[in-house]
């Protein structure tokens, strides 16, 4: 696989990989889909009188709800798969819906190995015996890299649509 | 159903009736966590008394630089004026309130309402209204300025501000507790710095469980932070294992309350701040015994009463990685029965390098934020306290919560007679005496006699902005 011959298709499949590994709880597998220099943040965003264009002036530059490297997340994942990590046990039990999936090819990374996709999601939250999710939404910015025959998260940046999380705790990955 | 002529005594007054004797026993009702009453009387009478914390001048460096806030549910902008002042206004138009202001921050030099074009200049003077010579010939523009927040005060770069004209000046009321603030904020010549925009989250969890947790629930950290123990990515000195740092706890000290782990006589650790900004911290203006709390840190947290709590803390990001210090603020919100909202800052040494500063930031929304491998847990145990405050069962029973752990009697530890510095210090973790500092201060202001209500001064159109430039921020 090049970076030519990767087809919508191969995105899609790789965003509902990465969600099924999430949905399901299985953060290790999640791991395996990322670049060993993967760059993973979420910033804050902030309500300000010009809106919107582009999209990155809404959000803070030092901020950010979620700032990480592999080594970052890798700890995040291991808290996650001790017995006490409470947010988290149990489960919070999400369905990730990843749609409008934009390509922006030559338009970031490195056009030998990435392809640069942007897309929408909603997440779907439920804690407790609540029967009403929290939702979060927003847009990636995502760097994908042909690792051999597959595709790797090599950047990611998530765009919330909030400004102010309404979920206790940020404790599952975007 | 109730008859309209008599207001019914309500379920706050019941729990105040007998909560003097319940915290004498080492007891809160449980109720207070969440009950209609009770948050009404509140916002009353903590939030329309107590100096309530805004934001941190390193905010709002140039002139016109703006933040919204909250003092209890109200709105508030916080601006540093064309003069350099620092202004605290209810984020409201003078003419029929609508919101003047619905961003979260920016820069401006005027505030424009959307509603009928009334525009204030950013110290809340009233400059435009259209249509004045035919519609206002006789407005006196002085007269309808924004409505300031009744008293504004800056600590070491901490502003508060407080909606009671008649509360004791902020020095007082921080009183003696300014020594332990010191060593937070007071480090270094330059003082703190807050970097980057705050985390704004929503928990379902009574205000007061953050507030009396940061005074020093030292014994939940085993429990509640267990996964960090079992995974490495807490120290055990920093977990308050046993043998490895002194547990001190200092309670009332002007009603606020501290607690710190802090590393055997002779033995540094200064919150891990490397060597270079350590030597800083001499210039800072601290005592000796200051320095020395903070040369041996490992964490001091605490909380200003009634809803400012701080902790001084390093943490790792990655496990394999070592600590970085941060000092995180953070305001619990109160945003209904058994809901908040909680802002989050992380802070650092103003002379701290670019790279440090980020490092810091790293560390601190790591570990405190909501994303935080700490904050995460402490999140989702404070929302059974508050389910269990809104229960039947708990009226019905009259339910009490424990506070008793450390209590006379109770604890085997006794107060340190030569301590160096205010309030009363026990050279032990094992207590509650923090939280019951913190419970009692509450119960005070909620038993004090409401204000006087006072010839209206707002519907006589007086000019609150220009009573402000009087007592600004210093
Ligand atoms: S309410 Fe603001 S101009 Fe009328
Ligand atoms: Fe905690």
């Amino acid at each position: 696989m090049s970076t030519l011959t990767v087809t919508t298709e191969d995105v899609a499949d790789f965003y509902s990989l990465e969600a099924e590994h999430l949905d399901r709880a299985d953060v290790t597998g999640w791991l395996d889909l990322l670049t060993e220099d993967v760059d993973y943040r979420v910033p804050i965003r902030v309500v300000r009188e010009k809106a919107g264009k582009p999209v990155e002036s809404d959000f803070s530059h030092r901020g950010h709800f979620m700032w990480e490297n592999y080594g970052t997340l890798r700890t995040r994942v291991l808290r996650l798969e001790s017995e006490f990590a409470w947010a988290e046990q149990p489960p919070t039990r999400t369905r990730r819906l990843v749609t409008n999936i934009r390509r922006r090819d030559g338009l970031g990374g490195d056009p030998e190995h990435d392809v640069r996709v942007l897309s929408n999601f909603a997440i779907y939250c439920y804690r407790g015996d609540s029967p009403e999710p929290f939702v979060l939404t927003g847009e990636r910015d995502d760097l994908l890299r042909v690792v051999g025959d597959d595709l790797r998260l090599a950047r990611r940046v998530v765009y919330l649509d909030t400004n102010v999380l309404g979920t206790h705790a940020l404790s599952i990955f975007l | 159903m109730t008859t309209h002529d008599e207001r019914p005594r309500e379920r706050v007054d019941d729990l105040l009736a007998h909560m003097g004797e319940d915290l004498e026993r080492g007891m809160v009702p449980a109720e207070v966590f969440n009950d209609k009453s009770v948050y009404r009387r509140e916002l009353r009478q903590i939030f329309g008394r107590c100096w309530v914390y805004i934001g941190h001048v390193s905010e709002i460096p140039n002139n016109g630089d703006y933040h919204v806030r909250r003092i209890g549910e109200d709105p508030f902008i916080f601006v540093r004026d064309e003069e350099g002042e620092i202004r605290v206004m209810l984020n409201s138009c003078r003419h029929r309130g609508s919101t003047v202001c619905r961003t979260d921050a920016g820069n401006t030099s005027h505030f424009r309402c959307p509603y009928h074009a009334w525009t204030y200049k950013n110290d809340g003077t009233l400059v435009g209204v259209p249509a004045r010579p035919s519609g206002y010939r006789q407005l006196d523009l002085g007269q309808w300025s924004m409505i300031s927040a009744a008293q504004v005060d800056t600590f070491r770069g901490l502003v508060f501000a407080t909606l009671d004209p008649d509360a004791p000046a902020l020095e007082d009321y921080l009183g003696k507790f300014r020594w332990y603030l010191d060593m937070q904020f007071a480090l270094t010549e330059g003082g703190m710095e807050v970097i980057g925009e705050p985390h704004r989250w929503y928990i379902d969890a009574d205000w007061k469980s953050g507030g009396e947790n940061f005074t020093g629930d030292s014994s939940h950290t085993q429990m509640t932070h267990r996964s960090l123990l079992e995974t490495g990515i807490a120290s055990e000195a920093g977990a308050g294992k046993t043998g490895k740092a002194h547990g001190l706890h200092v309670n009332d000290c002007d009603g606020h309350a501290i607690s710190m782990r802090v590393m055997p006589p002779g033995v540094e650790s200064c919150f891990n701040y490397p060597p270079e900004m350590q030597e800083l911290f001499t210039e800072g203006g601290l005592s000796e015994a200051q320095l020395d709390l903070v040369r041996r840190g490992v964490v001091h947290d605490g909380t200003v009463f009634p809803n400012l709590s701080f902790i001084h803390f390093s943490a790792k990001d990655d496990v394999e990685k070592e600590e970085t210090a941060f000092l995180s603020i953070r305001t619990w919100q109160p945003r209904g029965p058994g809901r908040m909202e909680v802002w989050n800052w992380t802070l650092a040494p103003a002379e701290a390098s670019q790279e440090f500063k980020e490092k810091a930031y790293r560390a601190g929304m790591a570990s405190f934020s909501p994303s935080g491998t700490f904050e995460q847990d402490d999140a989702i145990v404070w929302t059974g306290v508050a389910r269990t405050g809104g229960t039947l069962t708990a009226e019905l029973q009259d339910l009490r919560f424990n506070y008793q752990m450390g209590m006379p009697g109770m604890g085997s530890a006794e107060p340190i007679e030569d301590w160096p510095g205010p309030g009363v210090a026990w050279p032990s973790n094992s207590g509650e005496s923090g939280l019951r500092t913190f419970h009692r201060k509450w119960f005070a202001h909620m038993t004090a006699l409401p204000r006087a209500s006072r010839p209206s001064s707002a519907a006589a159109g007086s000019t609150s902005a220009s009573t402000s430039a009087g007592e600004g921020a210093s």
